[in-house]
């Protein structure tokens, strides 16, 4: 099951956009890390693929996931597929859950809802992933309070088995607390626990360590590669942290102004990089090497999603590199070998001189 | 496998120990509520013995009742005895009616809880009503409509609307009684007791209403706008059990505001009682003030005095109940 993503774009009311015509592919099973800054789109991409645009955007291109069409999607279908066969993590842990109900019961009432233990038919199969075990299976013979009471606790055991697998350690006592009773790590835990609980094709992570404190962010990140292993889902993470991006590793590409900017395998863009956009983020990561002084960043700030591009490549402005063809000409994402991809007119000059 | 297979702790002994509490602060108010109103009675001018006997009374007279009602002594000990008595439930007996005022009072205030029930129900059910509508329907003509009518419904003085509805519905449109709590032939029955109370329950809870449907409003608004709604909807969860989400989050604001308004029903409805003369509270305080029947006055405004702390205790107590994060 693949997610293909065509020419995607999301446009403010006044037609302009903050993703400008975005080319994804991710295959069942790999990762893709959506690398940029704040404001380089790429959490309006995130949510555009799972139909949740922000108010007054519209969204654009295509979408596919498995060969269907998502953006088509309405109501009841569109339903259907979030949350089953799309997960989302987001940035905020304590905006993932009802602050009024336990744990339990929000994972109880999203099984259901998708069918996939405890009562009615026509869901997916529960069982045969690493992530489910025993007790999974919840729709024999539903007639009369004794089955009724049998699948509920089924769906209980699920939960707490759930819990369990997301490394919440004593999952029944976080399954009957509440929200606040929780860590902000717990609470983004049993948040990734929502999210795969129906084992969904593609986990889309946007931002979620970003309100983890470092060390509990290393610990959610190798959940997700587990869960991605274990579920045979397609991960894509959304982050500003090339920290993140390298302990995820897989494909990376770089957003910048609403477009990708570089494409290529995390190994390679994380460590020679083509894109001066790529090496300014690489350089802006503080490290232990200089304890001391000004932070490193990326002089100047993204071009406004609220105002259309001025021609040039959108960050020439910001460019150490920038010549004056930079301010003219707008590159476009082209290959530079079978791996990699740049937007740089830089960049591709150079493969030609040297290869 | 079977039963219960979550760990809860237990919240029994934390909501006793919560309600113990909430009710013995509530003795140090209700002691402090009982002397202003003592002392308030004892300062206001005009007194019972001339109430009684009349401009014209001989000196010997008035200095007879005088001391036959103890109003001789002194402030201070009069305040003791009748907080003493108070606390036991003797509250005397009515100087104006030679009745046991616990008789008089309880009687009054049984029917102003038949109204502020009444009264009660409308707030909330109006209040949620347009609340929702003026929520859900934000930015549509449906959600202005609705908080057009709840600022109207709050800008209608009880007063006016209570005449309004008299001379519109009562008199000129003959369709509700004007007054009283049922008819005097033939009246008493469940329809008949609906039919009186229609016009003063709505007139006394038309402002609150507004009040609860606009805080209401903004409380439901903000529960949409929170990010575990969008959550939610990213989940697939139907619309109808997002919205059954927000309305359970939006409970604990319905719950303060609508308890408050009631509490304030419960004082609220002495003009209305008074137009319409339903016999209630408001209406034997109304008379008591009039005739100087101290310990009438003094009981009637304890007695609403307890049931704003009791209403404020069982608030508290549904707060607790409801939203597990007021749990200390």
């Amino acid at each position: 099951m693949s997610l293909e993503v065509r020419g995607l774009t999301v446009a403010f009311a006044g037609g302009v956009e903050a993703v400008r015509g975005v080319d994804l592919t991710l295959p069942a099973g790999g990762t893709l890390v959506l690398l940029g800054e704040s404001g380089s789109g790429k959490s309006a991409t995130a949510r555009a693929l799972v139909g949740l645009p922000g108010r007054g955007e519209r969204v654009g291109g295509s979408v596919t996931l498995g060969g269907r069409s998502l953006l088509g999607l309405r109501g009841r279908e569109l339903r259907a597929l979030r949350g089953a066969e799309i997960g989302l993590v987001g940035q905020d842990p304590s905006g993932a859950l009802d602050p009024l109900r336990r744990v339990g019961p929000q994972l109880e009432e999203l099984l259901r809802r998708h069918r996939v233990v405890g009562g009615g038919a026509g869901g997916h199969d529960a069982s045969g992933h690493g992530a489910s075990g025993h007790g999974a299976s919840g729709h024999g013979a539903s007639h009369g309070w004794r089955a009724r009471a049998r699948s509920r606790a089924a769906v209980r055991a699920r939960v707490v088995e759930l819990l369990e697998h997301v490394g919440l350690p004593q999952p029944a006592r976080v399954a009957g607390s509440f929200p606040h009773q929780l860590s902000g790590g717990m609470r983004q835990r049993v948040a990734i626990a929502l999210a795969v609980c129906c084992e969904p094709r593609l986990l889309i992570a946007d931002e979620p360590t970003t309100a983890l404190d470092a060390r509990v962010q290393t610990r959610v990140l190798e959940l997700f590669g587990r869960l991605r292993d274990e579920l045979g889902s397609a991960l894509l993470l959304v982050t500003h942290d090339v920290v993140a991006a390298r302990a995820v590793g897989g494909e990376v590409a770089v957003m910048y102004a609403g477009r990708i900017v570089e494409r290529g395998p995390a190994a390679r863009l994380l460590t020679a990089p083509a894109h001066p956009y790529t090496r300014a983020l690489l350089a802006a990561q503080p490290s232990r090497a200089i304890p001391r002084g000004r932070l490193p960043a990326i002089p100047g700030s993204p071009p406004p999603a609220d105002r259309p591009l001025p021609p040039g490549c959108p960050f020439a402005p910001r460019c150490a590199a920038a010549v004056g063809v930079c301010r003219v000409e707008r590159p476009e994402l082209e290959p530079l070998d079978d791996e990699v991809a740049a937007a740089c007119l830089l960049a591709e000059r150079e493969v030609v001189a040297h290869g | 496998m079977f039963g219960r297979t979550y760990v809860r702790e237990s919240q029994t002994a934390a909501f006793a120990r919560f309600a113990a509490k909430r009710c013995a602060l509530a003795v140090p108010v209700l002691i402090g509520v009982a002397t202003v109103v003592f002392a308030t009675v004892a300062l206001i001018p005009g007194d019972p013995v001339t109430s009684m006997l009349g401009p014209g009374a001989t000196p010997e007279a008035v200095a007879e009742l005088t001391g036959r009602l103890g109003l001789d002594r002194p402030l201070p000990l009069r305040w003791w005895e009748w907080l003493s008595a108070t606390a036991q439930g003797d509250l005397g007996s009515s100087i104006a009616q030679r009745r046991p005022v616990g008789e008089i009072v309880m009687t009054a205030f049984g029917n102003t809880l038949v109204l502020a029930a009444a009264a009660g129900l409308l707030v909330l059910a109006g209040g949620v009503a347009l609340g929702t509508l003026t929520a859900v329907g934000r930015g549509r003509a449906s959600g202005r409509l609705s908080s057009a009518l709840s600022i109207v419904a709050i800008s209608a003085p009880q007063y006016s609307v209570a005449l309004l509805l008299v001379v519109l519905l009562g008199v000129q449109a003959g369709l509700f009684p004007t007054g009283g709590m049922y008819d005097a032939i033939g009246g008493g029955g469940l329809g008949d007791r609906i039919h009186h109370l229609a016009l003063p329950a709505l007139a006394a809870a038309l402002v609150p209403m507004g009040v609860t449907a606009r805080v209401y409003a903004a409380a439901l608004t903000d529960v949409l706008n929170a990010d575990f709604v969008e959550s939610m909807r990213a989940r697939g969860l139907s619309e109808a059990a997002v919205i059954r989400h927000a309305v359970r989050n939006a409970l604990p604001s319905l719950l303060t505001i609508g308890g408050l308004q009631i509490a304030y029903l419960l004082e609220g409805v002495v003009f209305v009682e008074t137009i319409f003369a339903w016999p209630g509270i408001g209406q034997t305080l109304f008379q008591a003030i009039q005739a100087r029947d101290l310990p009438v006055i003094e009981a009637g405004v304890l007695v609403t005095a307890v049931a704003f702390v009791g209403l404020t205790i069982a608030v508290d107590a549904l707060h607790w109940l409801l939203d597990p994060r007021t749990r200390r």
